[in-house]
């Protein structure tokens, strides 16, 4: 009895034990909160990002580590790459008008004062949306570099007022704010197995989109925002902003993280790996220069791509075979600053 | 006729009528079920063993012993393998009919084409559902190959999920057939080739 009571009284503290290590587990890229974001959305983003930490990714090609410009495209590089580019996240509901927006200085001398991205698309382009019945929901969007356009195109240097966080300054497409909303936490699908939000499938969506909107706090000049393109005639989007010019955009970013964990992730089910797989071609899709081929991998991997698979099985189909080079448009993304 | 030679045909006489009344009594020991697979089974083993004469006339026989068995006929019974075969053909094709088309993606608002549109999301859930149910029972590989080449023909689907099923295609008709599907290349764009490769 007094045995059955102690056991009790330990499993007790045991758990409360690694409860309170759970809570008090902190992502290692610290993002700010307005408090107009929904305390369900905030704690959700952070334990994504605290599960960024242990995923496993594999960059068969090393096409990754090449893009992202870091030693080893691991968990470990691509959190301080995240955490250059998003520090700030406002709500849906956080009202953009003069009691938020700071000018911090006027007359300001901008880098490249006459090169803007075609401001047309900008909003668009950095905005992700999805329609609702009850009307469009944002997903997520990148404030921080349209607000840095805005104050470069009327030579000012802006600032955000957000609550809950203080002011920001704006001095650079990095300033990294962004706005979130209930897009982000929706079901990806109402396809039975796919509807819980806590799944990993969704954190990898999160996570995904998160990439995307990072990429749009880099590059200057023209290539400022990373700013999508109009989809040709003839594309699945076409006449939307929906494509990238570059092969090292926002589309590129996300499909690379999304094959990257289906290749890493060996635990995954057949049903995540197709997921992971469409969401990777969807954004594959958009990308308009072709793609610079990576390199052979240091170990052979017989399954790395389909062409890897027909070739292993000494099948070798003609359109397996190497091609011509073709010019390939990547853009410098080094961020302009004040 | 010498002594040893009747012993030997008496000897085969009782081997044969042993045999067929463990037959019939096993038969007869089972479920109405039960009995319609055995014989089934054992139909089939004969098929493989003996000539098309010999089999269409065990075949009349144990049709004959069926009618005069007082137990009920047996409800005419699918195979666990072809009811499982039936239902992914079934729900295959419901996800051929539910796939997004172009022009669901070209009405869509262009903030929702900004992220993998919610058309999209579904169609991967879907796809995932498949790839679930093959990667359970590897006798849906041939149904889900017919299943991934449709998908990858279909002009009016989205170039990410043709590209997708036309990499499903392409690794299953190498893993059943040992060869390269020589597909149509005037049916699958340049595009969708290409995209293909990269899984």
């Amino acid at each position: 009895m007094t045995n059955q009571i102690l056991q009790r009284w330990a499993l007790a503290g045991l758990s409360t034990f690694v409860a309170a290590g759970a809570w008090a587990q902190t992502p290692k890229v610290v993002l700010k909160y307005a408090s107009d974001v929904l305390p369900g959305q905030s704690s959700r983003l952070n334990e994504d990002l605290i599960y960024l930490d242990s995923i496993k990714f594999n960059d068969v090609d090393g096409e990754a580590k090449r893009l992202f410009k870091v030693p080893e495209f691991n968990a470990e590089n691509l959190q301080p790459w995240l955490q250059e580019r998003a520090r700030v996240v406002v709500g849906e509901n956080f009202q953009l008008d003069e009691s938020s927006i700071l000018v911090m200085n006027t007359g300001v001398t901008y880098p490249k004062p006459n090169e803007f991205p075609e401001l047309g698309s900008i909003r668009q382009s950095v905005n992700q949306e999805v329609e609702q019945p009850s009307g469009p929901m944002v997903i997520m969007s990148n404030m921080g570099g349209v607000l840095y356009l805005f104050g470069k195109q009327n030579q000012v240097q802006m600032g955000l007022k957000v609550d809950g966080v203080g002011d920001v300054e704006i001095k650079s497409p990095r300033a990294g704010i962004f706005r979130i909303g209930e897009g982000l936490f929706v079901p990806i699908a109402s396809v039975k197995g796919f509807k819980d939000p806590a799944a990993r499938l969704y954190s990898f969506f999160r996570l995904g989109t998160l990439f995307h909107e990072s990429r749009h706090s880099d590059g200057s000049g023209k290539t400022a925002l990373f700013a999508h393109a109009v989809c040709p005639s003839g594309h699945d989007y076409q006449g939307m902003p929906a494509c990238d010019t570059p092969a090292n955009g926002p589309y590129r970013i996300e499909a690379l993280m999304m094959k990257s964990i289906s290749q890493g992730m060996t635990d995954l089910n057949p049903a995540e790996k197709e997921v992971l797989a469409l969401f990777q071609l969807d954004a594959e899709s958009r990308v308009l220069s072709p793609l610079k081929a990576g390199e052979a991998p240091k170990t052979p991997a017989p399954d790395a791509d389909l062409c890897s698979f027909l070739n292993n099985l000494n099948l070798r189909p003609d359109f397996c075979r190497a091609q011509s080079p073709t010019e390939v448009v990547e853009w410098d993304d080094t961020p302009e600053s004040l | 006729m010498t002594k040893p030679q009747i012993r030997m045909m008496i000897l085969a006489a009782l081997i044969l009528i042993g045999g067929g009344l463990f037959y019939f009594t096993d038969l007869a020991r089972m479920s109405p079920m039960e009995r319609a697979e055995e014989k089934e089974a054992r139909s089939q083993l004969r098929a493989e063993t003996k000539d098309e004469g010999e089999q269409l006339k065990e075949i009349a026989d144990i049709e004959k012993q069926t009618k005069a068995d007082p137990t009920p006929a047996p409800e005419p019974k699918v195979s666990a393998a072809d009811a499982a075969i039936l239902e992914f053909k079934t729900y295959t094709q419901g996800v051929i009919n539910e796939m997004p088309r172009l022009e669901d993606l070209r009405e869509l608002p262009a903030s929702e084409t900004h992220g993998t549109p919610k058309v999209i999301r579904e169609a991967a859930a879907q796809l995932g559902v498949v790839a679930d149910m093959v990667s359970k029972n590897s006798a849906l590989k041939p149904p889900a190959l017919e299943f991934y080449q449709k998908c990858s023909l279909q002009g009016d689907f989205p170039t990410s999920v043709r590209a997708l099923c036309l990499n499903r295609a392409l690794r299953l008709y190498a893993e059943l057939h040992k060869g390269v599907w020589e597909f149509d290349r005037t049916q699958i764009p340049a595009q969708v080739l290409e995209l293909s490769k990269r899984l």
